[in-house]
């Protein structure tokens, strides 16, 4: 059974304060996601997005879409680095349901964070639980 | 030398309340509120820190100027909670060559991380990440 996919969600746009942030949040301080003269050194026009933060953004899409802890798998490929001022917003392509036999059913997604229509920076596959 | 299906490391992450409302807000997850008690998908992040800023030059000996991250793969046995402990290991569960689209062999890891909670001994999330070392330049 092929469900309505749900509507996309448009992030405001990146910010350095972001990178800086999702740095701490995450722990992960490589100096190519907040020291401008490091990344132009490494060869960079500029401050480069973690990609585990595309990756986290796409989630949270998930999340708002279905409900926390409704996410069974979710796996991504990264297509293109994100940089600040990207305004990315996340889609939902595909929604398969599964039957569960339970109280609510089992769905496959396709999901991509997406720079513009035809610019895919992430490329994303889920299984979640819907509770009906 | 580290071979397929080496234990890379082993620890233990305590889940704190504040580390994941501070990760939620970072993420834009509002799904759980103002004070989020189930991690967002990706928290497994925070938990792997340390391990992962270790990975690429000290634990695999990979050269970082030509290194990336592919991709990267949660499954998920039951959410993790603000307050729980978990027992992390990651292995390296494959290490393989490929021809590069620009010519020259790109090589190809994976890692696997697990996530056991220490409270229920089960596990609650099973991480893979893939890590492309691309060909030097001219070869």
């Amino acid at each position: 059974m092929t469900l309505t996919a749900p509507a996309p969600i448009a992030f405001p746009p990146l910010t350095r304060t972001d990178l800086v942030r999702y740095a701490g949040a995450s722990g992960d301080f490589n100096p190519l996601h907040h020291d401008h003269a490091f990344a132009r050194q490494a060869g960079l026009p500029d401050v480069m997005a973690h990609g585990m933060l595309s990756a986290g953004l796409l989630a949270s899409a998930l999340t708002t879409w279905f409900g926390a802890g409704s996410v069974l798998r979710y796996a991504v490929r990264f297509r293109s680095p994100v940089w600040p001022g990207d305004r990315l917003v996340a889609t939902c392509e595909r929604l398969l349901a599964r039957e569960d036999g339970g109280t609510g059913c089992l769905a496959d997604l396709s999901l991509a964070l997406r720079r513009s229509d035809d610019d895919v920076v992430l490329a994303g596959e889920a299984s979640i639980r819907i509770t009906l | 030398m580290i071979a397929v299906g080496d234990t890379l490391a082993q620890w233990e992450f305590e889940v704190e309340a504040g580390k994941v409302r501070e990760f939620a807000r970072a993420v834009h997850d509002t799904a759980g509120g103002d004070n989020p008690t189930i991690a967002p998908p990706t928290f497994p992040v925070v938990a792997s820190a340390d391990f992962v800023a270790r990975l690429v030059s000290e634990i695999l000996a990979l050269d970082r100027s030509r290194t990336v991250h592919g991709e990267q793969e949660y499954e998920y046995f039951a959410p993790i909670h603000a307050g729980d402990r978990l027992q992390c290991r990651a292995r390296l569960i494959s290490d393989e060559m490929k021809e590069g689209r620009r010519g020259g062999a790109m090589r190809i890891l994976r890692t696997e991380t697990e996530y056991v909670s220490v409270a229920s001994g089960k596990l609650v999330c099973r991480e893979v990440s893939t890590t492309i070392e691309k060909a030097k330049a001219g070869q």
